[in-house]
């Protein structure tokens, strides 16, 4: 039994070598005894994982049944979009929950506070993310890792990440009022969330002014509330059910599929509800170190593995020589850049990973976008960014694009450095979508951005805190 | 969007999609006892939520839906094993036969089971606790949590490793006690 229990160990950790499910079958075949132990023991494994995804601590709080009101008329399409086997869509959700779970972990591994004041009402939800947040009246505890108790959210601006204790993640983004029912339920009063609902938390539900519920069968979407009328909800994985009370309906909307409830009645939405209906994934930072001097090829980071490296300026030598695994630039020409011509970096169609595009818009104007994209979902990436210019020490600014939800985080490079040969700068980040963006600022004494090289590698995904310690390094 | 067609009865549907949310955990539970990759688990779980959806008109609501689900899982465990690579990892039919078998015979202690893990996660000291919910969090492995906690991730299966064989022997006791094996 010791060498099946080893196995059936190795099983809850990783893919069974060829072998070791040849050593598992050995053992159990024809020994209801063993077959007991294999049965329990990866049953105990799959009930850990279906419920306490997203950290969790109470076994059984997500069953959905009751949370589907019995209405008289209704109209059914029970369509879905066909999964695409291990979707990116799962993989992104598992970032997303991730994130929130280790702000949760890393603030509870703190000693707990020895608090005498009797709970008044249980908590049902946990912040697990803040980004420019600021609330109106009634004051909310606002700290991360916060225990939310059923209440209304009044957020003025930002954007902020909820974790329910059922499992699903919720985002608002301010303006909003939100209030939390229960561990499985909340109100949309007026504004815009995004729900990510895991597998364990289906039947999640929001409610909205007017009798409209929206019920989550799985997986993602994004609600909206006008003017305390109208609501609106687009899917973007899985199926939600809409439902009026107003009506006595209610439809079943999949990925892809958008709704809006005008006066009760629930409609398909228009193409106008759509781009108000985002995707609205929360996303660390960037996370930048500390800048410093360009002194050789051994100030290229080789953590990883490759993705891309390129050099922006188009009409300079190409100084970087892509290898698989490696990259390799020409020592003492780490620095040059060279002035932009227009032209997209002609290393675009060259890069051996070819699957992975770079588009790097150093154009001119005082601040530009630099755009990643085909980035796998969930992947943790490295990026340094090299800047240099033989014209003298000016600065150049990296900071987040305005648009990711998340504390901005920005470090500034100095063109000439110590030694002459310009400033680097390592940041990390986990892709929670295919794209990521940055922006490059110029300096004050500056009209035109740009950098001269910028290499993106793939690394392992080692955890990390959600906007709890961006550094503010180099200003 | 909504194409309109299929008008399907509204109280089936409402069945089914009662009986379709609470059997989600059981269905997960038995397509894992049949893969022994995980990703492969998460994929037949997906294919088979896709097909009870599109089957729905099929299911017979007098009949037992966890039967049902769990046939069809089990043709979609197939399904996908007969599809995978060549040199994938897997199991023999004989075997998948007989662990389907284990899992009609302990269908119906299956909830009492799962009680019993509560209880036993209940009763673990608070670091355990802690630990298992956090190695068992979606998208966390070994390695995140060792980073996070700062320890070797040896240190992090090893200790994984004890809380899980505990926990089973808890839930074994706890059902032993209960007179229900």
């Amino acid at each position: 039994m010791s060498q099946l229990y080893d196995l059936l160990d190795v099983m809850c950790e990783r893919a069974l070598s060829a072998d070791e499910a040849a050593r598992i079958e050995t053992l159990v075949r024809g020994n209801p005894q063993a077959m007991r132990l294999y049965f329990s023991y990866l049953q105990l494994d799959a009930a850990l994982r279906f419920e306490h995804g997203a950290g969790a601590t109470t076994l059984g709080m997500a069953q959905a049944q009751g949370q589907v009101k019995d209405h008289g008329k209704q109209t059914y399409t029970p369509t879905l979009s066909p999964f695409r086997g291990r979707s990116v869509w799962y993989i992104a959700a598992a970032a997303m929950i991730t994130l929130a779970f280790t702000a949760w972990m890393l603030i509870n591994i703190e000693p707990q506070s020895t608090d005498q004041h009797p709970i008044r009402s249980q908590p049902v939800a946990l912040l697990t993310g803040s980004a420019a947040a600021m609330w109106s009246d009634p004051p909310v505890q606002t700290a991360l890792g916060s225990e939310l108790t059923p209440g209304t959210l009044k957020l003025t601006t930002g954007t902020v990440q909820l974790m329910f204790h059922s499992g699903a993640v919720v985002t608002l983004q301010g303006p909003c009022e939100f209030d939390l029912t229960s561990e499985g339920e909340g109100f949309l009063r007026q504004g815009l969330l995004h729900a990510y609902v895991p597998q364990r938390a289906r039947g999640f539900r929001i409610d909205a002014p007017g009798g409209v519920s929206v019920t989550d069968l799985g997986t993602e979407f994004t609600m909206r509330v006008d003017g305390g009328r109208q609501a609106s909800v687009r899917v973007f994985e899985g199926m939600v059910m809409v439902q009026s009370a107003a009506d006595s309906t209610s439809q079943t909307f999949t990925a892809g599929q958008a709704a809006r409830v005008v006066a009760g009645r629930i409609q398909t939405a228009a193409a106008d509800d759509l781009a108000r209906l985002p995707r609205m994934l929360f996303a660390a930072g960037i996370e930048w170190d500390k800048a410093f001097d360009v002194t050789g090829p051994e100030s290229i980071d080789l953590s990883g593995e490759l993705v891309e490296a390129i050099t922006p300026g188009g009409n300079m030598p190409v100084t970087v020589a892509i290898g698989d695994a490696s990259v390799t630039f020409e020592p003492g020409h780490v620095w040059r850049g060279g002035a932009y011509n227009g032209a997209l970096p002609t290393e675009r169609q060259t890069t051996p990973l070819g699957q992975v595009l770079t588009t790097c818009e150093i154009g001119h104007g005082p601040v530009q976008p630099v755009e990643l994209t085909d980035l796998i979902v969930g992947q943790r990436y490295q990026i340094q960014v090299f800047y240099a210019d033989e014209r003298g020490d000016v600065t150049m600014k990296i900071a987040d694009a305005q648009e990711t939800l998340s504390e901005a985080s920005e470090v500034v490079l100095h063109s000439s450095g110590s030694g002459g040969m310009g400033q680097s700068v390592i940041g990390h980040f986990t892709a929670t979508a295919s794209t990521r963006r940055f922006i490059v600022e110029a300096g004050p004494d500056r009209r035109n951005a740009h950098i001269s090289a910028l290499v993106l590698r793939r690394i392992d995904g080692a955890m990390q805190k959600v906007n709890t310690s961006v550094e503010r390094n180099g200003l | 969007m909504n194409d309109g067609s299929g008008q399907l009865d509204p109280r089936r549907h409402e069945q089914f999609m009662r009986q379709f949310t609470a059997n989600q955990r059981n269905i997960y539970l038995y397509i894992r006892s049949l893969m022994p990759n995980l990703a492969d688990v998460e994929e037949v779980f997906q294919q088979t939520n896709l097909v009870l959806w599109q089957k729905f008109d099929e299911f017979d609501p007098e009949t037992n839906f966890r039967a049902w689900a769990f046939r069809v899982a089990f043709y979609e465990a197939a399904n996908h094993r007969s599809r995978s690579r060549k040199g994938g990892v897997r199991f023999s039919d004989e075997f998948l036969a007989e662990v389907a078998a284990e899992a009609e015979r302990q269908s119906d202690a299956t909830e009492a089971r799962l009680a019993a893990l509560g209880q036993c996660i209940d009763k673990l000291p608070e670091h355990d606790r802690r630990l298992i919910e956090g190695r068992y969090a979606e998208g966390a492995s070994g390695e995140s949590i060792a980073a996070a906690l700062g320890r070797p991730t040896r240190w992090v299966y090893k200790a994984v490793t004890r809380i899980r064989r505990a926990l089973l022997q808890c839930v074994t006791r706890t059902l032993e006690q209960e007179g229900l094996i």
